[in-house]
């Protein structure tokens, strides 16, 4: 529940804030999407053991039962447990990041108001599917996680997240060998999708990897402040790179 | 809705001041057409006054008024050896009204029981409440649908609290129709409902489940059930809880915005 | 405008978080409503909550459309009226959804402007007498968009909580039309603060402190 005795003017700036995207002042809001069990939850403990030392941060959970991945986080101790709100989304994950951002961006306007100033506030979804991305009315830039558990054939086959993400993270890539996955063939296949845009493959046992992924993190930051970097959407549609050979399209 | 008022009003009266030396005085303890005031023992800190029934229990027409007010800084504990019943009314309507002002400083703690309204009662109740900054009620009351065994008559209890001039707590308890309040999420099957009301003050105390803070100074933990004695023991723990002298008192704070 | 915004205040696509809200549903099903009983729930909030919010808008609406605009007496009227501190974070909280739309579609608007002093925040029916007065809809209209989307609220909240045949929903909500009707003749009748309906349900409160020591929840309340 958002704190009732919050400063009024402040919430006002900040709202104008979100509304006025990229000012650098404010913290990078930045998203962490991806299937159920991909392990976003475990993504966001690494971040912030990594970063919690050297960033003000902060953490916003989205959960289909509200608080599961909140008391998770909360549990492994890598945040004073106040600063990170779950969110209720009425069963309703993929609207609370995408159609509907209101609870979300009270749950970080009343963070960063409570803890300010921050530099970074981490948004996690509620596990949803391959379709569910963030709105570049919450999130600043988003990371979308797939894992090789889900086997290797994920990455080609695309969606939003996947091919329009800033960051995709190939996850537990140390389990790779247990489900008969080419770790590297992965990449290549989601690199291709990508078009370019960066892939990580991930594993939070191998510290290589995740120093890495705290790097991407950190420049982002950066972008962020200087202003060079822009909120993209991913869309909630797979890029239809054929459509109007089938019609589809309309114009 | 008007009651057919079969008589003028005759209210009882109880006023109580202390004076200058702080000694407690009952300015005034008039005797209405239903209860008596009685003195009691008094207590250290307080005057105690019994609510004697002079009459049975309500009937078509009846009109039950109270007029209690406690001057600054005084301290009143309202008593009442029994209860009271609402009998068939055969279609009329009977009103209990009670009208309480606390002036600043001063505390009322009532401790009714119930009010029990029987099938083919329809009453009016209504509780006026007007505390000046730094007064405080300790209310209790518990209302029961029917006698043993029956549906119950209809009641709406309207409750209007002001402190220090605004608005604190308003309810209108709507009964009067079994089949609109026991709607889910109005009554459903109970047919008790007792409260324990802490006003112009937060009354500190333990935790409770029901207990509800109010947006002004004031609490109330209100239980509901199908029969009577489990949540009057219940109560009663928490009126205890709440009356506890020497308790963390936080005197109310001007009401500023709801 | 106003004949699409009525539209728009009925909506549940609107965005102003009120997907995370079951009006009161989830802890209804918790203390173990089923989905027959539905209809009779819609009844009862009928009868009680949508009365005063619905009221508690129009006041809101006629509030905005002084000079100055002053929300103080009708939120704090709601606030007393409302004794359940769960329900009233609840209410805070969707409001702040509403007020967020009202002040990107006319920042400067006095509705708007006056909502920024209310401590603590605008409860969800002031504020959407604030978007009212934005969108230009009348009292009738805000009235019964109110009811409209507490019926189609529940509605809704029932299709993940109590599945079952969705077209059901929409013979629940037409069933209800007379006792929405009722609502909202009796919120528009409301001519003051002072007046202002406080039918509570007590159960209802009861489930809502219930729900809000729950640890596992899909909605605000």
């Amino acid at each position: 529940m958002p704190d009732q005795q919050s400063n009024q003017q402040s919430e006002q700036h900040l709202d104008q804030q979100s509304e006025q995207h990229s000012r650098p002042s404010r913290a990078l809001r930045l998203g962490v999407a991806g299937p159920v069990g991909t392990g976003k939850s475990s993504i966001l403990a690494t971040l912030c053991r990594e970063l919690a030392g050297e960033l003000a941060m902060a953490v916003v959970t989205n959960d289909i039962y509200t608080d599961e991945d909140a008391r998770f986080l909360r549990s492994a101790g890598v945040l004073p447990t106040e600063r990170i709100r779950a969110v209720e989304t009425g069963a309703c994950p993929h609207t609370a990041i995408r159609d509907d951002v209101s609870a979300n961006l009270d749950a970080v306007e009343d963070l960063e108001e409570a803890y300010g100033p921050l530099d970074l506030v981490l948004v996690e979804s509620g596990g949803d599917n391959l379709t569910a991305t963030f709105s570049p009315a919450l999130a600043d830039a988003q990371l979308f996680c797939i894992d090789v558990a889900g086997g290797g054939d994920v990455a080609r086959k695309g969606g939003p997240g996947i091919t329009g993400a800033d960051l995709l993270i190939i996850n537990k890539t140390d389990l790779a060998p247990y489900v008969e996955v080419d770790v590297a063939a992965m990449v290549a296949d989601a690199s291709h999708a990508r078009d370019g845009l960066p892939v990580l493959a991930l594993s939070k046992n191998d510290p290589v990897s995740v120093a890495e992924l705290a790097d991407w993190v950190r420049k982002m930051l950066e972008r962020h402040r200087s202003g060079t970097h822009v909120p993209t959407d991913p869309g909630p549609m797979a890029p239809h790179s054929h459509s109007h050979d089938h019609g589809h399209d309309g114009s | 809705m008007t009651a057919e008022s079969a008589e003028p009003v005759d209210p009882t009266v109880v006023a109580v001041e202390r004076d200058p030396s702080g000694r407690h005085i009952a300015r005034e303890l008039r005797p209405g057409s239903f209860l008596a005031p009685r003195p009691l023992r008094p207590s250290p800190d307080r005057l105690r006054i019994a609510l004697v029934g002079t009459r049975a229990g309500l009937l078509a027409g009846d009109d039950l008024l109270l007029d209690i007010s406690v001057g600054p800084g005084a301290r009143l504990e309202l008593v009442e050896p029994s209860g009271l019943v609402a009998y068939d009314h055969r279609g009329g309507t009977s009103r209990w009204r009670a009208r309480v002002e606390v002036a600043e400083g001063g505390e009322l703690h009532w401790d009714a029981r119930p009010f029990v309204i029987s099938s083919g009662a329809r009453v009016e109740r209504s509780m006026d409440v007007s505390l000046a900054a730094g007064a405080r009620m300790l209310w209790r009351d518990t209302l029961v649908l029917g006698r043993s065994g029956e549906r119950g008559g209809g009641v709406r209890a309207r409750t209007h609290v002001t402190y220090d001039g605004c608005e604190l707590l308003v309810e209108d308890l709507d009964l009067l129709d079994p089949d609109v309040r026991e709607l889910p999420g109005i009554l459903g099957p109970h047919r008790v409902i007792g409260a324990v009301t802490a006003l112009g003050a937060d009354p500190g105390g333990r935790p409770h489940p029901y207990r509800m803070a109010l947006a002004g100074p004031g609490a109330q933990v209100r239980l509901l059930d199908t029969v009577a004695p489990a949540i009057e023991a219940e109560l009663a723990a928490v009126w205890e809880d709440w009356r506890a002298p020497g308790g963390p008192v936080t005197p109310g704070l001007p009401v500023t915005n709801g | 405008m106003a004949g699409l915004a009525s539209l728009l205040l009925g909506d549940g696509r609107l965005p102003v978080g009120a997907y995370t809200y079951s009006a009161g549903l989830e802890p209804a099903v918790a203390a173990g409503l089923t989905r027959d009983r539905i209809p009779a729930l819609l009844k009862a909030r009928l009868h009680t909550a949508a009365v005063t919010e619905a009221a508690a808008a129009v006041l809101a609406l006629r509030a905005a459309g002084r000079d100055p605009v002053d929300y103080g007496p009708v939120q704090r009227a709601l606030a007393a009226r409302t004794p359940a501190a769960p329900l009233r974070e609840a209410s805070a909280t969707l409001g702040r959804g509403v007020q967020r739309l009202a002040r990107r579609l006319d920042p400067g608007h006095p509705a708007v402007t006056a909502l920024t002093g209310i401590r603590p925040r605008p409860l969800r029916p002031v504020a959407l007498g604030a978007l009212g007065a934005v969108m230009g809809v009348s009292e009738e209209e805000l009235a019964r968009g109110v009811v409209y989307d507490e019926l189609q609220t529940i509605a809704s909240a029932a299709l993940k909580l109590l599945p079952g045949d969705p077209l059901d929903t929409v013979t629940w909500i037409l069933d209800a039309e007379p006792h929405a009707a009722a609502a909202v003749a009796e919120a528009l009748a409301v001519r003051s603060p002072a007046e202002l309906p406080a039918r509570t349900p007590p159960l209802t409160e009861q489930w809502a402190l219930e729900h809000a020591q729950r640890e596992r929840r899909l909605f605000l309340a």
